[in-house]
């Protein structure tokens, strides 16, 4: 989808529109997204900001492909996902998307190096060289010297930066980020912060970071507001 | 996929969770190594019974119950020497008569003997068993013996001089040695143990002595049913006889294998099937565990597909690490039995490698129904469920 915005020629990576997701649950059914619309373009930073239970994750797993689409469109590099068969969205996650969680989600068993190496085994690379990439990640962030530890010999803010370099190896077009320094206390917070952002302008990529902090949500070139499944756009930050 | 990192990942997962996985394991280990030890020492003990028949080929073996006396019967060297005739039979056939309780002496000193009286026909079933020397021929009249392998050894350690010949005090008469035979490796021979028997030669003019066995050689192109049949015509009703044929022996020891094979194999069976609900469980509870890393794995890219394999694999090591062990602790077992038992050993590949197939089978039937389950997981459900 090709438009004209402030006089440039923008293709957006993501557009959706009038998103309706709902849950069914024993008391009934939950609507937990109602006429949601958001657009992202190709390496933008947007902040979606949203209380417990507004509807984040749901937002984000949708978008992270997977969960599959009620009602509504979602078009993803001009390519509408909603008659995607299982093997074309296990595909797209692998190949243009990367996922940072609050929890890190790094495998306790293996060593830094092959936890990044994991999506590229994915990819059909061999193990020789998704480590030897995974280590040309990790020197090219400073973080070489972690290659070979377990996930438990790490410090937490070491272990988010490492699942953002997972995130990163497969060179994807959006990073998905769902609460990513909710376990990191104030000063580890802001530095990964810093590095994710500076990560993510320097390999082009966009961002969409899902948050309860204003802080956090504020440091994003977009910001947008969760509410009650609503999204609504807040500001430009930047 | 990378097949080599699934393998390195399952064998760390199953060292990982040992104390989890070492019952399912051992009942794995247990099964494989009964299973495939039966399979050896059946094979190994059905070869060990038909070994002392192993040069008869195909013979008709007569068995006579001999009652001396007023009221009895007994077969005597005339009567088969008449029967043989009425056969026609190009070879000769063999004269057995066993003579219990008789005294063997060598230069004064009593041996532990038994004492077999046979016709000179006994060379074609033994042509290949004779370590030295050689046989006696039915037309030598002369006091003549061949002794077996352990009685021989006693022999050598008494004699002082090389080559002197070599006299055996039998009931009171003198049989010079002629030739010796080679240590049969197990069994009994028609109800004596030859490695400690003194085979003597009975001559033709000793017509009036009873027979114990009467072993006719069936020549190759003749009809082995048919000579049975003139056999059994010939045979008078008195004494009591049984007739068996080397045929029927290897038939009925290759029988009671198979009976003993399948019993055996049922318990083995089910002895895995109680190791594979193990590992079944053991594989559901890694499942339980790891849904989060299921989760992940879904995100970053993992296929249904990848998912089933990683758990496939995980089963598969723990029951093919089962196998393996379980397949050399059977042919070391198996080792050990035949040494106490006596029987010959050697080293089978074809149930290992049985036992090695079945474990994997084990593997991949109980771990497939966990596997897909893993796969069918939702990747949201699964990342929402625990901390890896």
């Amino acid at each position: 989808m090709v438009w004209l915005k402030r006089g440039k020629s923008f293709l957006s990576l993501i557009e959706c529109r009038d998103i309706h997701q709902s849950y069914q649950t024993p008391a009934g059914q939950v609507q937990v997204l109602r006429h949601a619309g958001l657009s992202v373009e190709k390496g933008e930073s947007v902040s979606i900001l949203g209380r417990s239970g507004s509807g984040k994750s749901t937002l984000l797993y949708l978008l992270g492909l997977l969960m599959p689409l009620q009602q509504g469109s979602y078009v993803f590099e001009g390519k509408s996902v909603a008659n995607w068969s299982e093997r074309e969205r296990t595909y797209h996650r692998n190949h243009d998307i990367g996922f940072v969680f609050q929890q890190f989600f790094l495998l306790s068993k293996l060593t830094v190096a092959e936890n990044i190496a994991l999506p590229l085994c994915y990819q059909g690379d061999s193990s020789q060289q998704a480590g030897d990439k995974a280590k040309e990640l990790l020197d090219s962030i400073g973080l070489l010297e972690l290659a070979d530890r377990l996930p438990a010999q790490i410090s937490g803010g070491q272990k988010q930066r490492v699942a953002l370099a997972r995130a990163l190896v497969t060179h994807p077009k959006i990073i998905l980020a769902d609460e990513p320094t909710g376990s990191l206390d104030e000063e580890n917070s802001s530095k990964m912060l810093d590095f994710m952002l500076e990560r993510c302008r320097e390999h082009q990529v966009s961002l969409i970071c899902i948050t309860h902090d204003h802080a956090v949500a504020q440091r994003c070139q977009r910001m947008m507001k969760l509410e009650l499944g609503e999204l609504s756009h807040v500001a430009h930050t930047s | 996929m990378n097949y080599s990192a699934l393998w390195r990942q399952s064998v760390w997962q199953l060292l990982r969770n040992w104390q989890r996985s070492c019952l399912a394991w051992f009942s794995i280990w247990v099964g494989v190594t009964s299973m495939v030890t039966l399979l050896i020492c059946s094979d190994l003990g059905s070869k060990a019974a038909i070994l002392p028949f192993k040069h008869m080929e195909k013979v008709i073996r007569v068995i006579f119950f001999n009652q001396p006396g007023e009221h009895g019967a007994s077969i005597i060297d005339q009567n088969i020497q008449a029967w043989d005739r009425q056969l026609n039979v190009k070879q000769s056939t063999i004269r057995i008569r066993y003579l219990y309780g008789a005294s063997v002496y060598f230069k004064h000193n009593a041996l532990s003997a038994n004492v077999i009286l046979a016709s000179s026909g006994l060379f074609q079933l033994f042509r290949d068993s004779l370590a030295s020397g050689r046989f006696f021929f039915s037309s030598e009249q002369q006091y003549f013996c061949l002794v077996g392998s352990q009685v021989n050894a006693s022999l050598v350690s008494d004699i002082k001089v090389v080559n002197q010949a070599q006299w055996l005090d039998v009931n009171g008469s003198g049989y010079r040695k002629l030739g010796v035979l080679r240590d049969i490796d197990s069994g009994l021979f028609m109800g004596a143990e030859l490695n400690h028997s003194v085979i003597i030669n009975w001559p033709n003019w000793q017509t009036d002595q009873p027979v114990d066995e009467w072993i006719i050689p069936i020549e190759h192109q003749q009809d082995f049913a048919k000579m049975l049949i003139k056999v059994q015509s010939l045979l008078p009703k008195k004494p009591f006889h049984l007739i068996r044929s080397s045929e029927d022996l290897i038939k009925k020891v290759n029988d009671q294998r198979h009976v003993l094979m399948q019993l055996l194999m049922t318990v083995g069976g089910l002895t895995l099937c109680v190791g594979g609900l193990g590992v079944m469980n053991v594989m559901w509870v890694s499942v339980i565990e790891r849904t989060s890393e299921i989760g992940l794995r879904r995100a970053i890219g993992s296929s249904k597909k990848n998912i089933a394999v990683l758990f496939l694999f995980d089963a598969l090591c723990l029951t093919m690490t089962a196998g393996i062990f379980g397949s050399i602790s059977a042919q070391v077992i198996a080792y050990g039995l035949t040494r106490y038992l006596g029987w010959p050993f050697a080293w089978m590949w074809l149930p290992m490698m049985l036992g090695f197939v079945v474990a994997m089978a084990m593997g991949i039937i109980f771990g497939a129904y966990p596997a897909y389950q893993a796969a069918k997981l939702d990747p949201i459900e699964a990342l929402n469920r625990h901390a890896i």
